[in-house]
């Protein structure tokens, strides 16, 4: 009797297994990510060190994801799928370790009491950027949506690294990065501006430090229309905390648009036994058809 | 004691595919009024399971026994897909309520906030509550 009764049990918990497993399958390519440290009981250990590569190098290769404690500009898990936000959503809570402000996805200078220092020509484009509901930031139109926002996009990216190159895709437009370690230097040569610009890096210590420029004019660094332009330089400080986390520190140069530099930090969690989905924006916008004119 | 088990076995699933947030390409305010909420009930006639923005076509009667398509926008497939819901989650024929917010400037085009089926089961929604009846 109870061996029957084990057996139905077994084969109850089959079938629901089967249920979900097909339906999650079905839903998106769901795989096991190798090598994760465990606790004891089992469970990924998101504090374990972080990994490294065989030179010794810190290895940022994974996928990631902006952490996102409350307040810090981005909707919350509970609410609708696609819902009005606020219209200022309440600055982050500065870090505690005493590190430049929380950027959000909306405002890079969310964290800062004075906001940005802008130029009179960036606040007054900033101003008709806000004023025009941001219906230009080029992620309305499908368009490469650069670097900052990239960073902050709740889209997942993944990093992959060698030696030479490290390789950043993002789902967020499809949009791919490189960020050249072989010790080439920026280029001098009046390059061609890119949306996201030339990016090289190096090592101090464990942080990878990475310098772009060659920017084009017209970049949007958040979603309210903060500007970037061709004489903008950005240098980011990468470092994995541990085996679920890893810090961005980036600082903003650009004499035409900001009145010092800045510096701002982005947070990001590992994203385990998941993967990219193919976006593909252009397949069916319709949206920008109905923009307020 | 069984049953709990089965619940907390869906209610984790319910949060791990609730995790992921949805977030529109564009501002909501480039295209959407948040001061005109809407709420009307129609069939389906068409679901665009695409990219930037999953959308959907219903016709609804107005007050004047016309019958108009309202065209609603969802949140895109990926971050519908990792809430738990697929393309086969609405069917056409399907008949909905849908709440949402109706366009600036487009008649019967509206961004969504929920969707009820006539069963009384909710398709698109996020919090981790609703993805219980997630199908």
């Amino acid at each position: 009797m109870t061996s029957r009764r084990t057996l139905l049990n077994v084969v109850q918990f089959a079938m629901v297994f089967a249920a979900f497993t097909v339906s999650l399958l079905a839903q998106w390519p769901a795989y096991p990510t190798r090598g994760v440290p465990k606790t004891k009981d089992g469970k990924p250990d998101l504090t374990a060190p972080a990994p490294r590569t065989p030179d010794g190098k810190p290895d940022f290769t994974g996928i990631w994801e902006p952490a996102r404690p409350p307040g810090n500009g981005q909707r919350g898990n509970g609410a609708p799928s696609n819902a009005p936000l606020s219209p200022e959503p309440p600055p982050p809570p500065p870090p505690s370790d005493g590190g430049p402000p929380i950027a959000t996805f909306f405002n890079l200078g969310a964290g800062f009491k004075d906001g940005l220092p802008y130029t009179p020509w960036a606040a007054a484009l900033r101003k008709a950027r806000a004023a025009d509901n941001a219906k230009d930031n080029p992620d309305a139109h499908c368009l490469p949506i650069g670097l900052t926002q990239l960073h902050l996009h709740p889209q997942p990216r993944k990093i992959l690294q060698t030696p030479d190159v490290i390789v950043i895709m993002y789902e967020a437009q499809g949009e791919v990065r490189q960020i050249f370690t072989d010790g080439r230097p920026l280029p001098n040569n009046d390059p061609q501006p890119w949306w996201r610009g030339y990016s090289v890096g190096h090592w101090d210590g464990d942080t990878l430090v990475v310098e772009t420029t060659g920017f084009r004019d017209d970049v949007w660094l958040d979603v309210n229309g903060s500007p970037l332009t061709s004489t903008g330089k950005m240098t980011e400080r990468f470092r994995r905390l541990n085996y679920g986390n890893m810090q961005i520190e980036i600082t903003i140069e650009d004499p035409k648009a900001y009145t010092k530099p800045f510096t701002v930090r982005v947070n990001h969690r590992i994203m385990l036994d998941t993967d990219l989905i193919e976006f593909v924006c252009n397949e069916n916008e319709k949206s920008s058809r109905f923009y307020d004119k | 004691m069984k049953v709990r088990f089965w619940f907390a076995f869906a209610a984790a699933f319910g949060v791990t595919v609730a995790a992921a947030p949805v977030l529109a390409h564009h501002s909501f305010s480039a295209e959407f009024d948040r001061s005109k909420p809407v709420t009307v009930t129609g069939t389906v006639t068409k679901v665009e399971w695409a990219n930037p923005h999953a959308r959907f076509f219903i016709d609804v009667k107005d007050e004047a026994g016309k019958v108009n398509n309202w065209d609603f926008e969802l949140a895109s497939p990926n971050g519908l897909m990792r809430r738990g819901w697929t393309r086969n989650s609405l069917k056409i024929g399907d008949v909905v309520t849908v709440s949402g917010w109706a366009a600036k400037n487009a008649p019967h085009v509206g961004n969504t906030s929920t969707v009820t089926l006539s069963d009384g089961r909710k398709v698109f929604a996020g919090s981790s509550a609703e993805n219980e009846t997630n199908p």
